[in-house]
């Protein structure tokens, strides 16, 4: 008989059982050595998609499993047990003091007063789901479910909060409730006689011609619009905001200017000195009414000699004549 | 009257099913037989580990085992990649990419990896089994070793047996590896994944029960593979062509045992839960 070749078959048996080995240890074998933390929330609502061994994550951070489902039968809660792998969680010191579990549990105890819950969370569109524990509740908010008496004392109970998804349902619950309560047969009613209404106000030939009247403003509107944008061109436009701009800048050099000279200009004394020449004009006024009155008088004067004249021009040798005294004619009787 | 009338063609085909079930029947008998006279011997070797020819089991594992390792790891690693390769196009279009990873590693650790390499080793082992026996039936030694009063089974089959229970799990650890890593350089290839996320994937997924439930089912096919190759040995008629016939007959006898036991098997790891 042909013997085996026995460095090869021992080659083969040796390196199988390390790979055998090696594969046990990758694929969990090594969970065996790792410190882990229990767990445990109760849930009201269903868990479907859950499992054992469905991740569970702290932030999104995978941090142990879901190791048991359980049904409490005399409070229709669901109980669900997971290990915490206590690696994944770090202080950032090299290493803690004393014992690690229940320093994880006091700050575990913390974070539950501060808002920490777990939640059923969908794990993408499978439905299978997992349970992220975060700070889904505000501090000091009560728990909804309180920790069963009856639970191991070395376990950490972690309160649930209810997930999206059950918020989602309720929300469509409460709405349909609500919807359900709307009296649609009367709002139909009013809705058709509001209808009516409209049909009528529409059909009104008052309207037709407020439309149409509306309409020929619209369109000559619509021409002025085209004309002005036919006169206003941008270039105009522009030309026309230069000028206003130019026009605005030479105010301003204006004011400044008149700003400057008035205050150039001495006011008090200016004033003074316009008031005096104001009285003095006045005076001058006045004097000139009177000289002007006077002339008046002889030109009046002047007037009436050259009229006299006119009439009787030998005055002016003879002088002026006596004034003839017209007596009165006695009454006949 | 034709030989061809409705009465002969009826009394053949009756006459056919009785030969099929007499066979049947006949087989079902000498397998007993020789299980039983398997537990006899192995009970008594398990007794007197001494009396077991531990050289010639070093021959049958070298020629089922490490002779069958590169074969084994090259087609696993084929398998790995093209069950890889037809879950990416299933997998991308629902943009699940990374379920690549889950998909080939439960289909190798629990079905594909036990079932390709039993598949092998019925080539190689079985075949070579029932044509040993069937030569050594032809050429009367088996009748000399009865006369000298010793036990063929002890010295033929139990052997091959111990062997191929050795053999066949630790090629099967192979295939597993291999089948993996042709899943992972699909995931990382074509299907652009980080490899330490398909890596991370893959173990998240895998556990060591997994690979349990695939390393049972590749002994129960070492057992099968070895009874029904010694068994077709023994039925082998006394010249080259019965040999030759036992050869065949091992061969296909032993994948339908393997398909019926693997079946079996996965309907009862579904009903335990796994």
């Amino acid at each position: 008989m042909i013997e085996a070749n026995k460095f090869r078959l021992g080659l083969f048996v040796l390196i199988g059982i390390a790979l055998f080995l090696a594969c046990l240890f990758v694929f969990g074998l090594s969970d065996m050595f790792t410190k882990k933390a229990r767990f445990v929330s109760v849930f009201r609502e269903s868990v479907q998609g859950l499992n054992i061994g469905s991740s569970v994550k702290y932030k999104g951070v995978p941090v142990g499993t879901v190791k048991k489902i359980s049904i409490l039968v005399d409070e229709k809660l669901i109980l669900v047990d997971m290990d915490i792998d206590l690696s994944f969680f770090t202080t950032g010191k090299s290493k803690v003091q004393g014992n690690l579990l229940q320093k994880f549990y006091q700050f575990c105890r913390s974070e539950r007063d501060k808002g920490l819950r777990c939640r059923l969370e969908y794990a993408g569109i499978t439905g299978l789901k997992f349970v992220e524990i975060d700070y889904f509740a505000q501090p000091g908010e009560p728990v909804a479910i309180p920790r069963p008496d009856y639970l191991r004392k070395d376990v950490f109970y972690v309160p649930s909060s209810p997930g999206v998804f059950s918020d989602i349902l309720k929300l469509i619950n409460v709405s349909l409730e609500r919807i359900s309560k709307i009296d649609f047969e009367n709002i139909s009613n009013q809705m058709s006689s509001t209808l009516g209404e409209m049909k009528k106000i529409v059909s009104d030939p008052k309207l037709k011609k407020a439309i149409e009247q509306l309409k020929n403003m619209s369109s000559n509107l619509e021409k002025s619009s085209e004309s002005i944008a036919k006169v206003l061109t941008e270039k105009r436009l522009r030309q026309i905001f230069n000028r206003v701009e130019d026009s605005l800048n030479s105010l301003d050099a204006l004011a400044k200017r008149v700003t400057s000279q008035l205050g150039q200009a001495k006011l008090p004394a200016t004033s003074k000195a316009f008031r005096e020449a104001a009285e003095s004009v006045n005076d001058t006024k006045q004097m000139l009414g009177n000289t002007l009155m006077k002339l008046d008088q002889a030109i009046d004067a002047l007037t009436e000699l050259v009229n006299y004249l006119n009439d009787d021009p030998s005055s002016l040798l003879k002088g002026k004549k006596k004034p003839k005294i017209d007596f009165p004619e006695p009454q006949k009787k | 009257m034709s030989i061809f009338s409705e009465e002969n063609v009826f009394n053949d085909f009756i006459e056919k099913i009785g030969k099929a079930a007499q066979k049947i029947c006949k087989d079902m008998r000498d397998l007993t037989l020789l299980v039983g006279d398997i537990t006899r011997t192995s009970w008594y070797v398990i007794k007197h580990p001494s009396k077991l020819r531990w050289r010639d089991v070093g021959y049958y594992m070298d020629l089922c085992g490490s002779q069958a390792l590169p074969i084994v790891i090259m087609i696993c690693f084929l398998m790995g990649l093209i069950l890889a390769f037809q879950a990416a196009v299933q997998a991308r279009k629902f943009g699940g990419e990374i379920f690549v990873a889950d998909a080939v590693g439960f289909s190798i650790l629990k079905e594909l990896g036990p079932l390709m390499v039993a598949m092998i080793a019925t080539g190689r082992a079985g075949s070579a089994f029932a044509a040993e026996i069937g030569t050594m039936k032809v050429n009367e030694e088996i009748s000399a070793l009865e006369t000298m009063g010793f036990s063929p089974t002890r010295f033929l089959v139990i052997p091959k047996l111990v062997a191929m229970l050795i053999a066949m799990p630790v090629l099967t650890v192979f295939g597993d590896v291999s089948g993996l890593f042709g899943g992972f350089i699909v995931g990382i290839t074509m299907l652009g994944l980080p490899g330490m996320a398909y890596y991370t994937r893959t173990i998240a997924v895998l556990h060591p029960s997994t690979m349990a439930l695939g390393l049972i089912k590749s002994i129960v096919f070492g057992i099968l593979i070895a009874i029904v190759g010694c068994l077709r040995g023994f039925q082998s008629e006394s010249d080259a062509q019965g040999v030759g016939r036992s050869t065949t007959s091992s061969v296909v006898t032993s994948i339908f045992m393997i398909v019926i036991a693997d079946s079996v098997l996965t309907m009862l790891y579904t009903f335990l839960g796994y």
